[in-house]
């Protein structure tokens, strides 16, 4: 008791690191046919901030410089042709009055999805739709990958309107119970990402894999085991009617019938573009590691006199398409 | 000629004198009451602690702790406050070697880190070597710290027993044959749980409803030593140690229950024999066990009471590293300025960790759903090497330390081996002044897997194995060595570099992997240079100490960072004053004010404006030093003494004596005008701690 009065808290502010400058913060992601870049400058917590009017930016190919488009807020440097796998890629931003940042990676190509299927299982007392994804090779260490998995449904209403909804989705497990309690949220990696952007405002989950998410050439997932109403069928997933102002319900809002589609987004991603997504990913750890509970690692970047990544990927799509009866 | 008679007279007088120093030096490590100089030895970046300097001054909670004597010392960070860390020039924590009587030590602490497990009622010495480590050890990077517990008094018995804010201890020695056999018994053990335990069935008697809660916490340790003198050249000792904490909580109602239970501990046995063959060759044989376990376990129970619908569930993880190892050792000594130290030893290791989880509802007899299930992963290893050093006068003023260590680790898979050279060099510039210099590798092929940078039970030993290499450290360290009469100055630096070293890299902050573990970690590299300053006044009844460390030690890792980065424990300046004073013949005054450079956390370093919210950007791992850390402790021991020779002293201890509260922990603040600043907080504030002891 003595003890625990003893130890009462006390708060000590201190100065953040001084002389911190702005820097350059570019997010790049090199494809087969070109790159995207979006630079921004972002402002020291510990010192004086700047307005910076405008960036440039250069994209090289090994040695050859490639022309480079502004779209808006981002750019894009196009090869003019399809690049083999593993070319060098920089990408060069500078500012006026920033130090100028640099960062390279090697093109990767999309992977080769050589089949894909899905089936019913049953798992204890979960009825499951299993998803199998089979790549031409079973991936080595180093190798990474990510998916993304968006749910399309088109839904006829009583008054004969339809209406189209978007569900983003994210790969589903089903562990035991001991499994759950040995999970390291380090191997089901969700990062938010819109395109070629990591950690934007709209959560769109990209969910990151690694070799240890293989069995052989195969990865295989329920599709959002979680949500208990995918599993147990399309029927139970009509909107609910929306009720009027008076009690009465709309016939515009009694759905009457809907169509579904999966599109799986699979991705091949360069280490840069992993290690960067992952350490987003765990910066939601950070405030452990303030206490100097855990390791700082969160902080990957493989730009050098700024921040932020430049990582390449290659995609590919398919989709799937249940049936009637399947479900 | 007589010129030259006298000059060789004297150069053989000084040769003599530094032989004899020598065989002084290297008798002092059987002979505890020789105070080892800095100067004297050819090694570097070794310090010899006796027995009286560990009972002796400051007692935090009511226990000398020998680990947080260590953090005091040059070239030592200390890591969290109150905490048993020791980062020895730019190590982990989990690279030091800690021997009780020659047998390792997996698990030194109790109570998460706040004691370590050296009862230093029975601690005759100990070695801390920081650099220049000589072929005899081998295992860990970055320290050695070789414990001798006391041979028992062979003619009478003695013994204490003290009684501290926290814990107490009994000590009992003396002869079992006299002359010929004793023993040295050691009991230390907390009490609180004495206390609680009675308080919370009061508590639950009291509290008015169905519902009981229960819980404790105890930590305990025992060190026995027995040694049998067949004959002044023959003897033979058999140690033990055993340590464990054990903490348990259960709540209970008609409609659930709950428990709670962790246990985690060390267990070692020993047999030494040590023969003297001759004057020149002397052997000691050594056979041990030793073990760390931990199990942790929890169990639910919860029902609704009218159904009769009960949900169990039990999870438990038990992990431990046991070993057995066998040691032959020799010492030669074939002329005045050879002494040739040579043996091999061999080490089998068993290293476990598992999980198992299961839970069932059942109604009435009815089992409704039923789960389990488990996870282990265990590997067996062998570790031979075998090692010389011959310690040796070039000249009369220069002596060399040279050594290899040859070890191999089989381990499932793969067999690493490890050739480690060990050099130290001494120049004797004048009889006072000395200067040296050391070249050491050394080897790691066990590591500690560890979500949390915390001493928790659920943490385990795992070996090497062929997807995670050992452990690698070079190190080169130097210095002036000094002493004047009652001054001793000495300046030492070192540059260190670590290999294939590991750090968490998962999510996981609270349940460490067990399978693949490896593919949970980063592997990379450190390097660590600094300069350590050691001046001391030693005269009659006042010792007055002063050490300083200027440090950099850093890390990389390619999975976590693009480049190398401060380690967390980077502390630029450590200042560390420490002064004792028998000022009466019943009182003596000890102080020690010790300074660091904050450790280091990772701060948001930049933050970009999105979509009207912020948000923060790192621009590299533990970028923000926390506040200066600084501290005074302040102790009086105040002695009376019987007519039959007991003695009674009391220790007043003052941790902390000006209530400096130190910085632990740190927040991001953005502040009114937009502006952000730090906000630490500190936790530990003074803590008086008186002792009683009663020698007899």
């Amino acid at each position: 008791m003595g003890l625990a009065a003893l130890l009462s808290s006390c708060e000590i502010p201190f100065d953040l690191k001084e002389g911190g400058e702005p820097k350059i913060y570019m997010q790049s992601q090199v494809g087969a046919w070109g790159v995207y870049v979006m630079p921004q400058v972002v402002q020291p917590l510990g010192g004086k901030s700047v307005d910076v009017s405008s960036l440039d930016v250069e994209v090289w190919l090994d040695d050859e410089q490639v022309p480079v488009q502004r779209y808006g807020d981002y750019y894009e440097g196009s090869y003019g042709r399809l690049c083999e796998e593993g070319r060098r890629v920089s990408v060069v931003v500078r500012g006026e009055g920033l130090e100028t940042a640099r960062g390279e990676t090697r093109v990767v190509h999309s992977p080769k999805v050589v089949d894909y299927s899905w089936t019913r299982v049953q798992v204890d007392t979960i009825r499951a739709l299993q998803v199998s994804i089979t790549l031409d090779h079973a991936p080595g260490e180093g190798e990474y990958y990510g998916i993304e998995i968006l749910e399309h449904d088109q839904v006829e209403y009583l008054d004969g309107s339809k209406r189209a909804y978007l569900t983003f989705l994210t790969p589903g497990y089903i562990l035991t119970a001991a499994e759950s309690v040995s999970l390291d949220l380090a191997d089901f990696v969700q990062v938010n990402y819109d395109g070629f952007r990591l950690g934007g405002a709209d959560y769109q989950p990209l969910t990151l894999l690694s070799d240890k998410h293989f069995d052989g050439a195969t990865y295989r997932f329920y599709l959002n085991s979680f949500d208990t109403s995918v599993l147990s069928g399309i029927r139970d997933r009509l909107p609910d009617p929306d009720t009027g102002i008076d009690g009465g319900v709309d016939p515009s809002w009694i759905p009457v019938k809907k169509e579904t589609r999966y599109d799986f987004y699979f991705h091949r991603l360069s280490p840069e573009f992993y290690f960067y997504a992952r350490a987003l990913y765990q910066s939601n750890f950070d405030f452990l590691a303030n206490m100097g509970l855990i390791p700082a690692n969160f902080t990957w970047s493989n730009v050098s006199g700024g921040m932020g990544y430049v990582g390449a990927r290659g995609s590919t799509r398919f989709e799937l398409v249940p049936e009637e009866e399947e479900l | 000629m007589k010129r030259l008679l006298l000059i060789g007279g004297l150069l053989g007088a000084v040769w003599s004198a530094g032989a004899q120093e020598l065989r002084d030096t290297l008798e002092a490590s059987r002979v505890s009451v020789i105070r080892e100089k800095m100067r004297n030895t050819t090694q570097t970046g070794l310090m010899r602690i006796e027995s009286k300097q560990l009972t002796s001054g400051m007692a935090v909670f009511g226990s000398p702790d020998v680990i947080k004597k260590l953090q005091m010392l040059p070239g030592v960070a200390a890591g969290n406050e109150l905490m048993s860390g020791l980062y020895v020039h730019g190590g982990d924590g989990n690279d030091n070697l800690f021997l009780l009587d020659g047998v390792p030590l997996y698990n030194i602490t109790h109570f998460g880190g706040l004691f370590s497990s050296f009862n230093t009622d029975v601690i005759d010495n100990l070695d801390f070597y920081k650099s220049g480590f000589p072929a005899r050890y081998g295992g860990r990077m970055s320290s050695v710290v070789d414990v001798q517990t006391r041979e028992g008094n062979l003619e009478k018995y003695h013994g204490s027993a003290s009684l501290g804010l926290i814990d107490g201890r009994l000590q009992v020695e003396g002869p079992v044959v006299k002359g010929k056999s004793s023993f040295n018994l050691g009991l230390r053990r907390s009490w609180m749980d004495l206390v609680t335990i009675p308080a919370i069935m009061y508590a639950n008697r009291r509290n008015g409803t169905d519902q009981t809660v229960g819980g404790g916490y105890a930590m305990w340790d025992v060190n026995a030593r027995f040694t049998h003198h067949f004959s002044p050249q023959h003897s033979l000792n058999a140690c033990f140690y055993t340590g464990a904490d054990d903490l348990h909580a259960s709540m209970e109602d008609s409609d659930a229950k709950m428990r709670i239970g962790v246990n985690w501990g060390s267990l070692t046995g020993s047999v030494a024999d040590e023969y003297q063959f001759s004057k020149k060759l002397r052997a000691r044989n050594l056979l041990y066990y030793t073990q760390s376990t931990s199990d942790t376990g929890y169990r639910f129970e919860i029902g609704d009471g009218d159904t009769q619908t009960v949900m169990n569930m039990d999870d438990s993880d038990i992990s431990y590293v046991r070993e057995i190892g066998l040691g032959s050792h020799w010492d030669w000594y074939p002329n005045s300025f050879n002494h040739v130290r040579f043996g091999a030893s061999a080490q089998y290791h068993w290293y476990h960790s598992g999980r198992s989880f299961s839970s069932s509802t059942v109604q009435g007899s009815t089992v409704l759903r039923e789960a389990s299930d488990s996870e282990s992963q265990g590997y067996r290893s062998f570790e031979p090497a075998i090692y010389a050093e011959d310690e040796f006068f070039l000249r009369y003023n220069l002596t060399l330390n040279a050594g290899i260590r040859l070890a191999f680790f089989a381990t499932p898979g793969k067999i690493w081996p490890s050739i480690e050279p060990r050099a130290a060099f001494k120049w004797l510039i004048t009889r006072d002044i000395s200067a040296k210099i050391s070249y050491t590798r050394m080897s790691q092929f066990a590591h500690l897997v560890a979500a949390l940078y915390m001493d928790l039970p659920s943490n385990s030993w795992m070996p090497s194995t062929a997807a995670a290499r050992p452990m690698v450290s070079d190190q080169l360290a130097g210095g002036l060595y000094t002493s004047f009469g009652p001054f001793t100055l000495n300046l030492e630096g070192w540059y260190k570099t670590m290999d294939h070293i590991l750090v968490y890299n998962g999510s996981n902050t609270f349940v460490p992997p067990i399978t693949e573990w490896e593919k949970s970690f980063a592997e990379g590299k450190g390097r660590s240079y600094g300069l350590e300053l050691e001046a001391t006044y030693e005269k009659g009844p006042l010792t007055l100490s002063a050490y300083y460390t200027l440090s950099w030690s850093q890390r990389y890792f390619e999975a976590i960072y693009g480049s190398w980065f401060p380690d967390r424990n980077d502390n630029r300046h450590k200042v560390n004053l420490v002064a004792s004073w028998h000022f009466a013949r019943r009182w003596e005054l000890f102080a020690n004010w010790n300074y660091h450079s904050g450790n280091r956390i990772t701060f948001p370093s930049h933050y970009l404006e999105e979509n009207g919210s912020r948000r923060y950007l790192y621009d590299q791992p533990y970028n923000t030093a926390l506040p200066d850390y600084h501290r005074l402790d302040v102790g009086l021991d105040f002695s009376t003494a019987f007519r039959n020779g007991h003695v009674l002293k009391f220790n007043l201890s003052v941790y902390n004596a000006y209530n400096h509260l130190n910085a632990s922990l740190a927040f991001l603040e953005t502040k009114e005008d937009g502006s952000f600043t730090g906000m630490a907080y500190g936790l530990v504030p003074i803590i008086p701690t008186l002792t009683v002891t009663y020698r007899f």
